[in-house]
């Protein structure tokens, strides 16, 4: 399948049972599913205090394990986001950044994320909102978080219509009202569902917007290669999909 | 391997041209080794509490399919236990005299530990049908007054052991409700709900035995090359998933 992955996680989760991989492990488990390659972002940033330290253990880990490709998270509600996103291009060759507003509190249309993506451009790194990590339903109850507004990050991206960017973690109904006229998104498939997914997402969404996500390991990674096994979309919508849309969005 | 969906919606009407739609429906399935369906009917057209004419409408539209597609559909009755004890016994008494007919979907009308379910579950008793009741864990819907919990589905089976009861949406009732669920024989959760969920079904076999945990699609809202990765991506070996994914939900339905 050679399926090139917008969505993977190392680290810890402290709410559900996830498999905890080291590198290697993630990327011959990914393997066995027809993933040759992914993004990778590092888990412990989503809880703790500030990311750096779980940024640099993500660059660590990945080193020498060449399927795999570090995107380290940024978090522009701290007063130190310039450092860390720095930091993070002194350290590796970084091309796509990780913010996840509703786990930082992040205003999407705050000057802070104005300087960011101000800073990503200069920079030539893209930039990526994970809009949601797991079903809302299914937080932990002793805590309250919620996904931005549809509405919200539509003021955000209609704020920046020439940045791109990559919307993870979006519903099937999110994907299409967000991507729809926004030539410059892109939207994962992780939490994109109905029958015939692929059918129905390019029924909406132009095919070259989309990419292939698993979200693993918080989502059965052998689900997301299933969309793709005996979808009746064209060869080439399944290869640009599966790995093509998201090299290009990456090296454009 | 062949497969059997306990939980299914052919007809949608916001999203398909009419009962035509369900052959394309049914073909769908059969690109994936589902050679059975339950249909549980568009059970939200109307909102969460129909009323009977309505409740007819959606149920019009199971029976149609039924009797279209005896060998490959079983059909649920959809009811609304609010309407109160006659319309209940009414709609089911017109369901079942159709061959095929083989349990009761409850929905999102009232919380399965109201009293109004009683009735439901009499039918039940008395036509040997199987009880489908949507289930979500509740503690950050908040709507229990009239959103089933598991912990109130597996109350319900525990006050009818002799229905048997499909919790539906494992992944929506979670650890919490897979526990609730242990040690009440007459209930088995359908694996649909929500995203795939990692880990969830390998823990509720491992929590309530291959024997409890029948798979269930919900499409079309979920897909169902998805649906059956959740069980065959779970490591749970050949035997279990033929389990999971038909023989189970086979003999629940005692279908032929
Ligand atoms: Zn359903």
């Amino acid at each position: 399948m050679n399926a090139f992955d917008a969505l993977t996680w190392l680290g810890r989760w402290p709410f559900a049972f996830l498999a905890e991989r080291n590198a290697a492990d993630l990327a011959r488990h990914l393997k066995a599913h027809g993933i040759a390659r992914a993004l990778v972002s590092p888990l412990d940033a989503a809880f703790a205090p500030e990311p750096g330290p779980s940024n640099r253990a993500l660059f660590r880990a990945v080193r020498g394990v060449s399927a795999l490709e570090a995107v380290p998270v940024i978090n522009p509600a701290l007063p130190d986001w310039r450092d860390q996103l720095q930091d993070c291009l002194d350290r590796a060759p970084v091309r796509l950044v990780r913010i996840l507003p509703s786990y930082h509190r992040v205003a999407l249309t705050g000057p802070a994320m104005a300087e960011c993506v101000a800073m990503c451009r200069q920079q030539g790194v893209k930039l990526a909102i994970q809009v949601r990590l797991i079903d809302e339903r299914h937080e932990h109850h002793a805590v309250s978080i919620r996904p931005p507004k549809v509405a919200v990050l539509a003021r955000f991206l209609d704020a920046f219509p020439n940045e791109p960017v990559l919307l993870s973690g979006l519903l099937r109904t999110e994907a299409a009202t967000l991507a729809a006229g926004r030539p410059q998104v892109r939207v994962d498939l992780a939490f994109v569902e109905w029958l015939e997914t692929l059918r129905t997402t390019l029924a909406a969404v132009p095919a070259r917007q989309v990419v292939f996500a698993s979200h693993t390991p918080f989502l059965e990674t052998a689900a997301a290669p299933a969309k793709f096994a005996r979808a009746r979309i064209t060869p080439a919508a399944k290869r640009a999909l599966l790995s093509g849309n998201l090299e290009r969005f990456l090296s454009a | 391997m062949t497969v059997l969906d306990a939980h299914t919606h052919p007809h949608f009407r916001e999203h398909q041209a009419g009962r035509a739609a369900a052959d394309v429906f049914l073909r769908e399935a059969g690109r994936y080794g589902i050679e059975h369906i339950v249909a549980l009917g568009d059970v939200l057209a109307f909102g969460r509490s129909p009323n009977a004419d309505q409740l007819r409408s959606i149920n019009d539209d199971t029976l149609w399919l039924v009797k279209r597609h005896p060998e490959q559909v079983t059909g649920f009755c959809y009811l609304n236990p609010t309407l109160g004890e006659r319309a209940v016994w009414q709609e089911v008494e017109r369901c079942v005299a159709v061959p095929g007919i083989r349990g009761l979907k409850l929905e999102v009308a009232n919380n399965a530990r109201d009293a109004c379910m009683r009735p439901v579950m009499k039918a039940a008793e008395r036509y040997g049908l199987v009880v489908l009741q949507h289930a979500w864990n509740m503690t950050k819907i908040k709507q229990r007054s009239f959103h089933t919990d598991p912990e109130d589905a597996v109350l319900l089976a525990r006050r009818f052991p002799n229905v048997r009861v499909i919790m539906a949406h494992l992944t929506g009732c979670g650890v919490r409700g897979v526990l609730a669920a242990r040690g009440c024989d007459n209930l088995v959760v359908d694996t649909s709900g929500a995203a795939p969920e990692a880990g969830i079904v390998a823990y509720a076999v491992e929590k309530l035995g291959v024997h409890r945990v029948i798979y269930g699609s919900d499409a079309p809202i979920r897909d169902f090359a998805v649906a059956i990765a959740r069980i065959t991506g779970a490591g749970l070996g050949r035997d279990a998933e033929r389990r999971i994914l038909r023989d189970n939900a086979r003999e629940l339905l005692r279908l032929p």
